[in-house]
């Protein structure tokens, strides 16, 4: 039965394609303007079709295929996910991931420094952003945990030999737990009263730093261990031993090398963290955070416990601090606790509120906008903070949301 | 009566004034409820004691749950958090109060002054409501892992019918703020819904609306209790809803309860109209 309706049908689109294909293939244009017949062409082109056709209809009359064809038309609705980037825009994103890259190679010394310095305060900006801008909880010490990070390699280094790579994990360890020890006294606290807590936090850290010599050095600083990879160093003379990189291989000697590494695994790890953030917004802790900050009486009454939810917003926004921290460390060879002033707290905080509370692309503009504008106007590095206070207060006036506000995800309608 | 909420010698006071004293009713299961009484009667601080969000110095909340029987003050009781409760939640609840895990037991609640994440969409509000019945933790929600999604995805289907009942489902991509004074009463009735409760206490819903939205709402309120296992119990002061839906009615004057019954009974009742009227 299906054999039969098979051979009709193949027949039927053989007859079809050979009239098509006659005139097509059937005649050949020869020199004199004559005609050449080869009508062979044209048959054995329509007996492929037949027979792709004859396969193909009496292959769909069994139940698989049926099903896989049903399948292919009627798409089943799989539970959606939330994509990782979002289609129309995969290729901006590309082409700033590229440009981003190739940036360093295209820098002096000077702007390769001040690239670095711009993505840390990406860094520091987007760990803040979690604490203040989805949570919340307004935190005026977080430089803090910029501290930790920073002498956790810095002094991690000096006494257990703690390397860069190391130094990573174990600060962004370290930093969070300082982030739960803050977080806990504080739990009950809010706005005005937090902000305060969070103020002295911030100071206490300093001053340890500032006064426990034996430990930290004091205001006199700590060296930070010179970076390798893969057991090279960037110096023009090996310091640990072994052979610096520019030597193995076989290079002439750059202080670029160092900056260019720098900027390449900083600017790696700010894109993962772009994306690691921007994605716990729509997954539920991401939500938890927001739903705090709207309201923590609803939130209790809807069965979230806010301790845990607080606690994770401290400890991921540590987290991300002091792992800036490192790299921070790592650029500037040296630290002491001069660089972790209260005025850092204020700039991060302003990126974060210049940029838009909770908003990852304005968090970003706004880091690179604060950290590119002291630069460019050194000219009038006298006038640089006012020209900066009088930007904030313009945009708190026209912008109180800041420059780009926070875009939410879409749900699709009711099925 | 096969009551969902039993509530016994229920006391409790404010530096010296006595918001509640003795208090002793019982809610059925699967029925209306109306908690009523004048201004400062202490419907709200009853409230807030069976929600969990003030320990009453005495007396004792029972939740009948459909599985078990929870004391729900004795869980803010710290002494007794311990039994319920893993050591972490109850010294943190002794630490930080433990309003939270009434909900896990089955109680939800709506707020006087509507209490809506104002910043957040319509779909996130219902989403935020479920957050301790998604699986999955962190690492599972940004990897996609399929008991994650899964969940995601029945939590947006709960959201989707809550939203279809209270129709709200044009809105759900706008913020709550942007919403309307009845919408934003009904979205908040829906997301104490998508914690799946089995007693839900409404703070006056119909505050604030006008007779159309009430009639919708008081609409909305009966076919709820008909076609769900959900007991509700509201206060409020709209007189004619409370008779119009409640199939039983507890009146509080001056901390203590001075009527119980069906509506017929209250508003024949010489103390509640003595306690309404002012003589």
């Amino acid at each position: 039965m299906h054999l039969k309706h098979a051979l009709k049908d193949a027949l039927l689109v053989g007859v079809l394609a050979l009239l098509l294909f006659l005139p097509m293939t059937g005649i050949a244009l020869a020199e004199n303007y004559s005609f050449n017949a080869r009508f062979h062409v044209p048959f054995l082109l329509a007996g492929m079709v037949m027979l792709g056709r004859f396969i193909f209809s009496y292959a769909l009359h069994t139940y698989h295929s049926r099903q896989w064809v049903k399948r292919l038309i009627h798409r089943e609705e799989r539970p959606r996910f939330i994509p990782w980037v979002r289609p129309q825009r995969r290729w901006i994103l590309l082409a700033l991931f590229v440009s981003g890259l190739v940036l360093p190679f295209t820098l002096s010394n000077y702007g390769l420094n001040t690239a670095i310095l711009a993505l840390i305060y990406v860094l520091l900006g987007l760990g803040l952003n979690i604490v203040v801008g989805l949570a919340g909880l307004l935190d005026l010490g977080f430089v803090a945990f910029y501290a930790v990070g920073a002498y956790t390699f810095a002094l991690g280094g000096q006494y257990f030999g703690l390397g860069f790579w190391g130094a990573i994990p174990v600060a962004a360890a370290i930093a969070a737990l300082c982030g739960v020890l803050l977080g806990f006294p504080v739990l009950r606290l809010h706005g005005d009263y937090l902000a305060i807590v969070t103020l002295g936090f911030g100071e206490i850290i300093r001053l340890i730093l500032t006064n426990w010599i034996e430990v930290t050095g004091g205001p006199n600083g700590v060296q930070v261990p010179t970076l390798q990879v893969f057991g090279f160093e960037f110096t023009r003379i090996a310091k640990a031993g072994g052979v610096p990189i520019h030597e193995y291989l076989g290079v002439a000697y750059s202080t670029a090398y160092r900056y260019w590494f720098l900027y390449l695994v900083l600017f790696l790890v700010v894109c993962a963290m772009i994306f690691i953030l921007n994605r716990l917004r729509s997954l539920p802790i991401g939500r938890a955070w927001e739903a705090l900050r709207e309201d923590e009486i609803a939130c209790r009454s809807l069965g979230i416990n806010p301790v845990t939810v607080k606690l994770s917003a401290f400890s991921m926004g540590a987290m991300v601090g002091g792992v800036a921290g490192v790299f921070f460390a790592a650029q500037q060879g040296f630290i002491n606790p001069t660089s972790f002033t209260f005025f850092e707290s204020a700039l991060i905080l302003a990126i974060v509120v210049l940029g838009g509370m909770g908003s990852t692309l304005g968090v970003v503009l706004a880091a690179i906008v604060l950290t590119l504008l002291p630069e460019v106007l050194r000219e009038f590095s006298q006038y640089r903070i006012v020209l900066f206070g009088g930007l904030m207060v313009l945009m708190m006036v026209w912008r109180p949301r800041g420059f780009i506000s926070l875009q939410r995800r879409q749900f699709e309608g009711a099925a | 009566m096969n009551p969902i909420l039993r509530v016994e010698n229920l006391s409790i006071e404010f530096g010296g004034i006595v918001a509640l004293n003795q208090v002793n009713f019982q809610i059925p299961r699967n029925q209306i409820s109306a908690l009523i009484g004048p201004n400062g009667a202490g419907k709200t601080t009853l409230f807030n004691c069976v929600t969990g969000f003030y320990r009453p110095r005495e007396g004792k909340i029972f939740l009948h749950g459909a599985r078990q029987t929870s004391e729900l003050c004795g869980l803010l009781n710290p002494s007794l958090l311990s039994r319920d409760l893993g050591w972490l939640q109850s010294l943190q609840a002794r630490l930080f109060g433990g309003s939270h895990v009434l909900n896990h037991l089955g109680v939800a609640r709506t707020f006087q002054n509507i209490r809506l994440f104002q910043q957040m969409s319509v779909m996130e509000n219902l989403l935020v409501a479920q957050h301790t019945k998604l699986k999955g933790n962190l690492l599972s929600g940004l990897f996609n892992t399929k008991a994650y999604v899964n969940s995601e995805h029945t939590a947006l289907e709960i959201a989707r019918y809550w939203l279809d009942f209270f129709e709200l489902s044009p809105y759900l991509n706008k913020l709550a703020a942007e919403l309307s004074y009845g919408q934003q009463r009904r979205l908040e009735i829906a997301r104490a819904l998508c914690t799946r409760p089995q007693l839900l206490c409404l703070d006056e819903p119909a505050a604030g609306l006008n007779p159309q939205e009430t009639a919708d709402l008081s609409r909305l309120l009966q076919r709820l209790c008909a076609q769900s296992q959900l007991s509700i119990l509201l206060i409020e002061h709209d007189m004619r809803l409370v008779m119009e839906i409640s199939q039983h009615i507890i009146v509080l004057d001056h901390g203590e309860v001075i009527a119980i019954g069906s509506p017929a009974y209250i508003q024949q009742h010489p103390q509640v109209l003595a306690a309404y009227l002012g003589t």
